[in-house]
């Protein structure tokens, strides 16, 4: 393998972490908060197929990727409704919207976007002096904007989560809800806040995969990699700084998949083993994950103790 | 007042006020899944009486739609089968997908590497069953990290879909390509199904419901199939009666998985006689979608099966006859689903 091969492995691994990398640091502050956000599929897929709409009816890519964030907190607040206020199961409602979201963006595809595809994908932003550094200069340095964008949220959002008294907060509805209640605080409110931070973050996530990975919308784009987020949340350990780390194995192992198949002492592999790579680092992950907990109040819909609403006759 | 006296007081005007309320319950949940569906509708341009007539039209409307929307009750009766047992343990199966596919591989695997020593039915049964032995160990795989390394169920069944749909991929490429179309070779002729009215509808369907027979008595009969129910019910109460929960829940993936390897199978054997990429069309998530509306009961999963069986037929029409795409059929299982959930008509979780 020439060292230009592996200069390349490296650049592209950090390019296609980017998406994952939104997902995941959105995904870890909602299950830090006590819910977990199976839907995450679906809300990149919206992102991505806003993106692909904006740019496709004039928009510019940013135009576009921005864009994806008020979408992304819409699906936030229906999805919170559903998980936390409704109290729906929230594996089940999460695949349901997974099917919802495939349906719809597979059908106003076909109706509105087919035949034209972005061509362009955002210009990558080159930082003088440290980009010359030999290997990781070219990989950190002079990269999409979006990879700076996801590293400075993912270290907001670290310091956010475990170093102010929000962060405190989201975390005591995330492990012990009754108690959080108890101290006075809306165990509804807060995971308001971390639902729509996480289908914010995903849907930008899902945003980037259009505006720099594929360059176009197509039926089921993201192919997985939310819930390969589920697994970079569980491999970063519900940090957001370890989830960077974690975000790269999967786009390392991504980049491997492209660059080793035109490798010719390995043109023996059948193409689909390379593709199966990220699904089966991911397996891995949850297997070898045995030390990782996920705060105990995720997945459990809170019911305290209320009188709920009546909205229509007869409600139970 | 004894307790004679107060179901003497359960008068007319009381049940038909709680009657009332049960319509109320399912009245206002469809009316919001509706009002979903036409927005989506609307957005695509057409117009949703259009869609639902045509829908209707395509599922039910003659003798050929008819025995297509038969057709797809067989996989999505055994799909169901495939989430409603693992998921009355409380375990989440979502991987009926990859476990169809990987069914399918097994049976056109062994269809065509046996095809020329055994004939007919046998090789059809032997097909049959190295589907369900396929889908079986397929779902193992996610129930043994469930029980050795306490691995998120949810996750690795995702995963194995994925994984299946790379393996259908490789099969349909490599080994067994068909060189004109994107498929493998076909089985011998005399090991598929025949069909009735000269379509794709056979006798599957007798087996998914006696499959759905089966399973039924399994659960509601059989100390293994309490054990399963008990261990969905209350984990510690199943674990101090004696119940193996490990054990249990092995064999929960394992029966899963064997319906929706079976329903690969069948999609093989008795309907393409080849395997398709994409013939599964969601069925696996469709699945659970089926076995949510029938509240886990396996027996009330063939009616379910049927509803959602014509939705898809009748969404598969729609391209041709109202020019959109048939994935409006997923919109409409997940957001009744979904709606179900949130008003509380379906509980997941007791």
């Amino acid at each position: 393998m020439s060292s230009a091969t592996i200069q390349a492995i490296i650049t592209s691994s950090v390019l296609l972490l980017v998406p994952v990398l939104w997902a995941a640091a959105g995904e870890a502050v909602c299950e830090s908060a006590g819910v977990l956000n199976i839907g995450i599929e679906g809300v990149m897929l919206f992102g991505a197929f806003i993106a692909a709409t904006v740019v496709h009816f004039g928009g510019t890519l940013w135009e576009g990727w921005l864009l994806a964030a008020p979408g992304g907190a819409l699906m936030g607040a229906v999805l919170w409704f559903l998980y936390v206020h409704r109290g729906c199961d929230q594996i089940v409602t999460g695949i349901m919207f997974n099917l919802f979201a495939l349906g719809a963006t597979t059908a106003l595809y076909e109706k509105y976007l087919t035949g034209a595809g972005v061509v362009t994908t955002i210009r990558s932003l080159r930082i003088p002096g440290l980009a010359s550094i030999p290997w990781a200069g070219p990989a950190l340095f002079d990269q999409t904007p979006l990879f700076y964008l996801g590293v400075i949220g993912c270290a907001v959002l670290y310091y956010v989560l475990w170093r102010t008294w929000f962060g405190l907060s989201l975390r005591a509805a995330g492990e012990r809800p009754d108690v959080a209640m108890a101290a006075g605080l809306s165990v509804f409110k807060l995971r308001l806040v971390a639902v729509t931070i996480a289908c914010v973050f995903a849907s930008l996530g899902g945003a980037a995969l259009t505006v720099i990975s594929t360059g176009s919308f197509n039926i089921d784009v993201t192919s997985g990699q939310g819930f390969i987020a589920l697994a970079i949340v569980i491999l970063g350990r519900w940090n957001p700084l370890w989830i960077i780390l974690g975000a790269w194995l999967f786009g390392l192992a991504d980049a491997l998949q492209f660059q080793l198949v035109t490798v010719s002492s390995l043109s023996g592999v059948p193409h689909d083993a390379w593709l199966a790579a990220p699904y089966l680092i991911t397996i891995a992950v949850v297997v070898l994950a045995r030390g990782a907990r996920y705060p105990s109040a995720t997945g459990v819909p809170f019911s305290p103790v209320r009188k709920r609403r009546r909205w229509i006759p007869g409600w139970t | 007042m004894t307790i004679g006296e107060k179901t003497d007081t359960h008068s007319r005007g009381q049940a038909g006020q709680k009657l009332a309320a049960r319509g109320m319950h399912l009245l206002v949940p469809t009316l919001g899944a509706l009002v979903v569906v036409c927005l989506t509708v609307l957005a695509l341009g057409t117009n949703p009486f259009d869609v639902l007539r045509y829908m209707v039209s395509d599922s039910v409307g003659n003798q050929y739609n008819l025995s297509e929307s038969l057709m797809v009750v067989a996989p999505l009766v055994l799909t169901g089968l495939a989430a409603a047992i693992p998921f009355s343990a409380r375990l989440w199966n979502i991987g009926a997908d990859g476990q169809l596919y990987i069914g399918a591989v097994a049976a056109v695997t062994v269809g065509l590497e046996l095809g020329h020593d055994v004939s007919g039915p046998v090789l059809s049964g032997l097909c049959v069953l190295a589907g369900m032995a396929a889908g079986s160990l397929w779902a193992l795989l996610a129930g043994v990290v469930k029980v050795t390394v306490a691995g998120n169920e949810v996750i690795v069944t995702l995963m194995l879909n994925l994984l299946a749909a790379l393996a259908v991929d490789y099969v349909v490429t490599g080994p067994y390509a068909q060189s004109i179309a994107p498929q493998t070779k076909t089985i011998p002729h005399g090991a598929t199904f025949g069909s009735f009215w000269q379509t794709g509808f056979n006798e599957s369907i007798f087996i998914a419901i006696a499959a759905a027979l089966i399973v039924a008595v399994f659960m509601q009969r059989t100390k293994p199939g309490f054990a399963i129910r008990a261990a969905g019910l209350n984990l510690d109460a199943a674990r101090l009666a004696g119940f193996s929960v490990r054990r249990l829940w092995l064999g929960a993936f394992a029966l899963g998985g064997a319906c929706a390897g079976l329903a690969g199978a069948l999609l093989v054997v008795a309907v393409y006689g080849a395997l398709i990429p994409g013939m599964g069309e969601q069925y696996g998530y469709t699945g659970i979608a089926v076995a949510l509306v029938a509240r886990l009961k396996p027996l009330l999963i063939v009616p379910s099966a049927a509803l959602f069986a014509a939705i898809e037929v009748g969404g598969n029409g729609l391209s041709a006859s109202a020019g959109i795409s048939p994935s409006i059929a997923y919109v409409i299982e997940s957001v009744i689903v979904i709606s179900f959930l949130a008003f509380n008509v379906l509980r997941v979780r007791q």
